[in-house]
């Protein structure tokens, strides 16, 4: 047998649906604290990770993080290497160890579990409220997943943002939090110094977007004499020039609000469409096909 | 060349502290395993601290035991107290904390601890000042830990401990998360800058202490069979006459032999 460059790829490829697989045996073999964790896995891959991608980018016009992640996958299924994705879910809304631990602020579980259910709700990324310690266990089970996966040498990083993807379009039933392993492309850096961003970097980008992004987050690193109640903040190069002054402050901007109060029905608004073919898709799974 | 001998038996004798002081060397690599466990937005927020010594575990098992009738959790007494024979058996205890799950929540809106698209749940049950959590009363706590927390950051604390408990097997050094260990060690003052702690007490034995227990360990393990041995086979054996009087014959019809 001689198999070229081409074919190794290909197989390579391939392999790490058995990465997959091999994480999800550490999962189930994770120390917990409870050790009553029930985890759930499922793994996509291919043009089943259409909606997760589509999603990301629909939501990621509001959100920076899903934005940038939505960004990664899109390329990477454009270049025909899509990654394998495992998801990794669990129900951390109801307390059975009976712990009474106070972690979550009520006195007893029998408390929380009362509160818990009677207050359902869902977040910008899980369901709740949680007990802290699932959480803890679904935090060592994360951990175990990614250890595997390094062990094998392979790209890979854990998301809550496609987690999230995958919990609010349906990919995983009966759970309020999922976790994203990514598993692959088969390169040095695809997560991390992110081809996505590289590629797009330039002096336009950098001075428009990403300095502009570290002067709202970090106004007090550009910022001048602080004896001023509003002192200056260096926008330009010539940042004197009193033309083009810029300032600290710190105000109201009713549009934000606006944009916040408008996510989650946004979200609600687009996740039928979605769920209609993760539907499909899991239909096709049970069909066996 | 110095000889580094090694044997379980008896415990802190020479031969066995060599194999501990190598629990101890794989309890710090696991705590910088600890530290670089993938945690949300890449801020840190774990301690860690280390307890070795007879003494040192013992007290932390005796905090166990007085923890187990305190809290008044009937459900959890007995595993107070098993897991309490279970660190007295240990070569070492890694606590690894959270230090931000009280006081610096992540402020993403998930939902974990709530339900809730704002982070509300933990800010109205804490004491606030300008938009910060004010953690200088601790008179207010009732329970074991004091809640809420960040679900996030406890989420981050989960990766830790794996990243602990991933070195602990592939270093095959006996290991288990105990939420009761960690609760005793915070305190105690181990980790004192975290609200939630996990204790890891670490063993290089050939029978991994941390499974196959029964029911009344607390009363019933190696320990107390062995002092048990002491206390009871010493007043046996003065039932027995003068060795240098009476000679036993070793011949297979023999008994008694008389005295010379």
């Amino acid at each position: 047998m001689f198999a070229g460059p081409e074919d190794t790829n290909k197989m390579a490829y391939k392999g790490v649906l058995d990465v997959a697989n091999h994480v999800i045996h550490a999962i189930k073999h994770t120390p917990q604290v409870t050790s009553r964790l029930d985890v759930k896995t499922a793994i996509v891959t291919g043009d089943d990770l259409l909606p997760i991608i589509e999603f990301l980018e629909a939501v990621g016009e509001e959100e920076l993080i899903l934005w940038m992640d939505g960004m990664t996958y899109r390329k990477a299924y454009d270049e025909g290497n899509p990654p394998v994705l495992l998801l990794i879910g669990a129900e951390l809304t109801t307390s059975n160890s009976g712990w009474d631990c106070g972690a979550c602020g009520f006195a007893t579980c029998a408390e929380f579990n009362k509160y818990s259910k009677l207050n359902r709700g869902m977040g910008l990324s899980a369901g709740g409220p949680s007990c802290m310690l699932n959480v803890l266990d679904m935090g060592i089970v994360g951990d175990y997943a990614c250890a595997a996966a390094s062990k094998y040498d392979i790209e890979n990083r854990i998301h809550v943002s496609v987690g999230l993807s995958a919990l609010y379009l349906n990919y995983l039933e009966d759970v309020s939090y999922i976790l994203g392993l990514s598993l692959g492309p088969l390169e040095e850096f695809w997560y991390y110094n992110r081809p996505v961003f590289t590629e797009r970097w330039n002096k336009e980008w950098n001075d428009s977007w990403w300095m502009n992004l570290q002067r709202t987050l970090f106004p007090v690193m550009f910022q001048t004499f602080s004896g001023n109640a509003h002192p200056p903040i260096k926008t330009y190069d010539k940042w004197w020039d009193a033309e083009t002054q810029d300032f600290v402050g710190v105000t109201p901007i009713p549009e934000i609000n606006e944009a916040k109060d408008n996510l989650l029905p946004k979200i609600l608004s687009i996740v039928p469409q979605f769920r209609e073919r993760v539907d499909v898709i899991k239909a096709r799974n049970k069909a066996g096909e | 060349m110095p000889r580094i001998h090694v044997n379980e038996w008896p415990p802190y004798a020479p031969s066995n502290q060599n194999s501990k002081e190598c629990s101890l060397i794989a309890a710090k690599l696991m705590m910088n395993a600890a530290q670089t466990a993938p945690v949300t937005g890449g801020v840190d927020n774990v301690e860690g601290e280390i307890v070795y010594g007879h003494d040192e575990l013992d007290d932390i098992a005796r905090k166990m035991e007085e923890l187990a009738y305190s809290l008044g959790n009937k459900k959890k007494e007995d595993q107070w107290k098993y897991e309490a024979v279970m660190v007295r058996e240990s070569d070492v205890v890694l606590f690894l904390g959270n230090y931000r799950a009280k006081e610096t929540p992540f402020d993403l809106n998930c939902g974990v601890c709530s339900g809730t698209l704002d982070c509300s749940h933990v800010y109205k049950r804490r004491r606030v000042a300008a938009g910060q959590i004010d953690i200088t009363d601790r008179s207010l706590c009732k329970t074991a830990i004091d809640g809420p927390l960040c679900g996030v950051r406890v989420g981050d604390l989960g990766f830790s401990v794996g990243s602990a408990l991933w070195m602990a097997r592939n270093l095959f050094v006996d290991c288990r998360p105990f939420l009761t260990v960690g609760i005793a060690g915070q305190k105690m003052g181990y980790c004192r800058n975290s609200e939630i702690v996990v204790g890891l007490p670490i063993a290089t034995t050939a029978k991994n202490p941390y499974v196959d227990i029964h029911h009344d360990y607390h009363v019933i393990n190696m320990e107390k069979m062995i002092d048990a041995v002491r206390k009871s086979y010493v007043i046996a054996r003065q039932a027995g006459p003068d060795y240098r009087l009476r000679r036993l014959s070793r011949e297979p019809s023999g008994g008694e032999e008389e005295a010379e």
